[in-house]
Formats: structure tokens, sequence, C-alpha cells
């Protein structure tokens, strides 16, 4: 290589710089390495190709479409089989889920377990001592046609078979004996129970008979209900036998 | 001298570790193989223009390289059959104006 | 899991409203009365959806195990409400004569449910508004399983924390 012309200027071309001679020096390898490559991938296919007649080469395709055909199909087996066998778990995972949801379906309707979710929650202050039972059964009731999928009465879970009974006072939800205030939780669509209790004829309305007694309603994002009823036992009824 | 010593291991590298291309990479190595030697006899002629710059050399080189790839690539999507000839006209001529100019400045400076 | 899921479905199963159940217990009919006056107050001579509240609530309250009202089994979600001139109950209308089959044991359900409020003010309501009330013992009270759907979208089981 020729020396350069001598100039005034400071040599900036890079011969002398540490950084710029690696640059190059891996650059200019990298290249030999590809070309080194290439020219053996061309030299290996000329070398194959070079050695066939072109009947050969023409059976060559031949078999080797053959053989692709074949991979192709056995990779449609393959794949086949990987969704049935991902298909049978993914159908137990789907039948435990289904039960799991049964279970705790019948578990919530039972009353057996802790819920929670959006609601509203009711206090009916009773100062005058006028509320009796008949309000409590009406409200549960206007509850339940609201939606409400799960209700409690100061305390006492109300299932089905949750009975209001006693005297204004002297109230007794399902043989236990509460007093005022009464708090009642429901969990369903918050507002549309809050507006179920406060159409006109509901229970906001009824409660103005009784004197001096009004509610307090407030809907809630999330509410709990920790009471739970207990298992029914039943000692008479019993499944019909199937036919 | 670094170029040629740098040149040849790389060569030698190839050879040794008996490298071959993944076939759905066969299209695209003698694209980046032409830009790099363009890349290449650019660097020459500016080293003998005095105008060499190793980062320009560097840069040119890699985005040559990524471009004529990237070239190729679109053009077997859109479907363009032989692309690659066209990119090999492309820097078959600036190699050979590169030569041109190194020869000139070889042999009539 | 699943097996296990499966058992702990049967156990409460029948006690959940999703079975047919049979036993011995008592039949409460109300119906409407006949109309003839003109007059009446409609309110009074039809059966109200209180009516029908209060008697399942005194038949719960004399011990009765499970009730149904016009083949509507009665669950923790099931609501009594009028609808015009008829009776919603678990979203079903249902007409006069309203048939309350209460299963349990008659010999302590019976006097219980007919010395409650309701019986009471209803045999006074079979004489001065011609509603109809009776109270029958069958050899087997049949009620039939819950209908309904049982998707919950609001309550959620809590877990323990």
């Amino acid at each position: 290589m020729k020396k350069q012309p001598e100039t005034g200027a400071p040599d900036t071309s890079g011969s002398g710089r540490p950084r710029g001679q690696i640059a190059i020096a891996l650059t200019l390898t990298l290249l030999g390495f590809l070309l080194a490559t290439q020219l053996r991938s061309q030299q290996g296919l000329a070398q194959r190709l070079s050695i066939e007649r072109e009947s050969d080469l023409g059976q060559i395709l031949t078999q080797l479409t053959d053989r692709s055909d074949q991979l192709s199909s056995e990779i449609v087996d393959l794949r086949v089989k990987l969704a049935q066998a991902s298909g049978t778990q993914a159908q137990q995972h789907a039948l435990i889920d289904d039960a799991r949801q049964q279970l705790q379906a019948l578990q919530i309707l039972l009353g057996l377990v802790p819920v929670k979710g959006p609601g509203i929650v009711m206090v009916f202050s009773d100062p005058g001592g006028t509320v009796g039972p008949d309000v409590l059964l009406d409200a549960v009731q206007e509850l339940r046609d609201a939606g409400a999928e799960a209700i409690e009465v100061s305390g006492v879970r109300a299932v089905a078979s949750t009975s209001f009974t006693g005297s204004p006072r002297s109230i007794l939800v399902n043989r236990q004996p509460v007093s005022a205030p009464y708090e009642v939780t429901a969990i369903g669509p918050a507002s549309t129970l809050a507006e179920a209790m406060r159409i006109p004829g509901g229970v906001v309305d009824s409660l103005a008979a009784h004197s001096g007694a009004s509610v307090r309603i407030t809907e809630e994002g999330s509410v709990s209900i920790l009471h739970v009823a207990a298992l029914p036992q039943f000692v008479h009824a019993r499944p019909t036998a199937r036919r | 001298m670094l170029v040629i010593v740098s040149l040849f291991a790389g060569i030698g590298l190839g050879v040794a570790f008996h490298s071959a291309v993944p076939f759905s990479w066969a299209p695209y190595l003698p694209m980046a193989v032409m830009a790099a030697l363009d890349s290449v006899f650019g660097g020459l002629r500016a080293r003998l223009e005095g105008t060499f710059d190793d980062r320009v050399f560097v840069i040119s080189f890699l985005s040559n390289a990524v471009l004529a790839a990237l070239l190729v690539w679109a053009g077997i999507r859109l479907g363009v059959q032989d692309i690659a000839i066209a990119v090999v006209v492309v820097f078959g001529v600036r190699i050979f104006q590169n030569l041109a100019a190194i020869r000139r400045i070889l042999f009539h400076a | 899991m699943l097996q296990e899921l499966q058992s702990a479905t049967d156990r409460i199963g029948a006690a959940s409203g999703t079975t047919a159940l049979t036993g011995p217990g008592i039949v409460v009919r109300l119906s409407d009365a006949q109309s003839g006056d003109q007059t009446a107050n409609p309110a009074d001579s039809k059966i109200q959806d209180v009516d029908i509240q209060s008697v399942v609530n005194a038949l719960w309250s004399s011990g009765a195990e499970v009730i149904s009202v016009n083949g509507q089994r009665l669950v923790s979600t099931s609501a009594i409400r009028n609808a015009g001139g008829a009776v919603l109950v678990n979203f079903r209308v249902l007409t006069s004569p309203y048939v309350i089959s209460a299963v349990g044991d008659p010999a302590a359900m019976r006097p219980l449910f007919e010395r409650s409020d309701i019986a009471k003010r209803f045999r006074a309501w079979e004489q001065v508004y011609g509603l109809g009330f009776s109270v029958e013992q069958p050899s087997a009270v049949q009620i039939p399983a819950f209908a309904g759907s049982l998707r919950f979208r609001y309550a959620r089981v809590q877990q323990p924390s």
C-alpha cells in the first residue's frame, strides 16, 4: 500500500488508532468467515450435483418429494396427537371446574359458606318498638325478588327455611332472638336492590306505618356475609324413588 | 497488513468450524457477502484517497449487509423472483466503480 | 379431585333443592274468592303474595323440612311476589288455587300450623271475604326438584384468609 502524502492536518485515517484497528480487524474477520461459509455451501452443492446424471437427478428429485410428503403427513399426525393430549387435559380441568362451580353454587344456596360480593346493607332502627317480624320477612322477600343471592339478618343467614316469628321487640329469626337496630345485608346487584327497597309500596314506604321506625340503606361495592346456616338434616323427607 | 491477516483469519475460522448455512438462510448469505465486499473495496479506496474513517467503514459494512438482506427478504415476500440479481447488479456496479478509482490512484497517481 | 367434589356435592345435594323429595306432611290450599260480589275490593278477594309468604313462614317455623308452592320448590333465592292478578314464585307465574306442600312430621307440624296467626286469620277471611283455605294431610307429599338456574353472579365464596 502506498504511503499517504504528507499533509498539515492530523492523521485521522485510523491506522494509528487501536479502536479503529480492532473494528477493521473484526469486520474483515467476519467477512472472511462469511466468504468461507458461502464457498463451502456452494462447493458442497456443486459436488453433489456434478456427479449425477440427469436421469439420476430426476430420480433423486422424486425421492426427495416423496420424503417431503411423508414428513408432512407425519407432522399432521403429530399435531393431531398433540391436540388430543392437551384436549384430554383441558377436558379434565373443565370437568373439575364445572364440579367445583356446582358444589360452590349449592353451598351458597344452602348458606353453608361465607360469601362476599357487591350489595347493600340496611339498618332498621325501631325506637318506638313497632317493627314486627313481618317487616323483616317482607324485606327479605323483596330482596330476593330483586336478585339478592345471599342475605343475612342480624347475624342469621337467611336461607329458604328461615322463619320470622315473634313480635315487635322480641323478633325471632329462625328461632334466634334478635334486637333492634336490625341489620340486613344482601349480596346482589347493589343499585337494583337499593331501588327495590325504595319503590312506592316497598319496604321503606311500609315503614311509614310504623311510628318512629326508619331504615338507612347503603350500597356497597363489596360486602361480606360471614354467618352460615347449618346443613339441613332431613328426618322425614327422602329422595323420590326413581322409576 | 492487518487487513490481510484478519481476512485470512476469518476464512480460516470458517473452514475450521465447518460452518454451513442453515437452509432457510440460503438466499441471504451471498447478498451479505456482496454487500460486505462492496464495503471493503469502498474502504480500500477511501484509504488510498486519504479519507478513510474506521467508523464509517464498519457502519457502512454492517448497514450494507443488513440492507441487502432486508431487500432480498422483502423481495421474496413480495414475490419478486430473483431480486437477488438486482442486489448483485447494484453492488457489482459499486465494486467496479471503486476498483476503477483504486486503479486510477494506484497506477496514475 | 373430581371424586371429592362429586361426593361433597352428593352429600348436600338432597338438602339443596336439586332432588325431588317425598315424605309425610301437610298440604295447605289457598284460593281466591269466587267472583260474585262486584263491589268487593279486589285486594281482599284475591290471594296476595303476603298471604302465601305468611303461610310458608308459618310452615317453616312449624317444622317443615321442604316446601313447594304449586310445584315450585322453595330455595334461598326463591321470592314470592305479586304480579297483576297472579303470584310469581321463582319468577314463574302461578294462579289460584295455590297448593302449598310441606314435608315434615304431621303430628307436630299440623297443630303448630293450625295455631299460627296466619291460619287463624285465614279462617276469619274465609267467612268475611270468601277466600278458600284448607289444610290436608295426605299419606305422602311430593316435592319436586328446583328447576331454576343455580348461577350466582354476585356472591362469591369467601376463602378463609
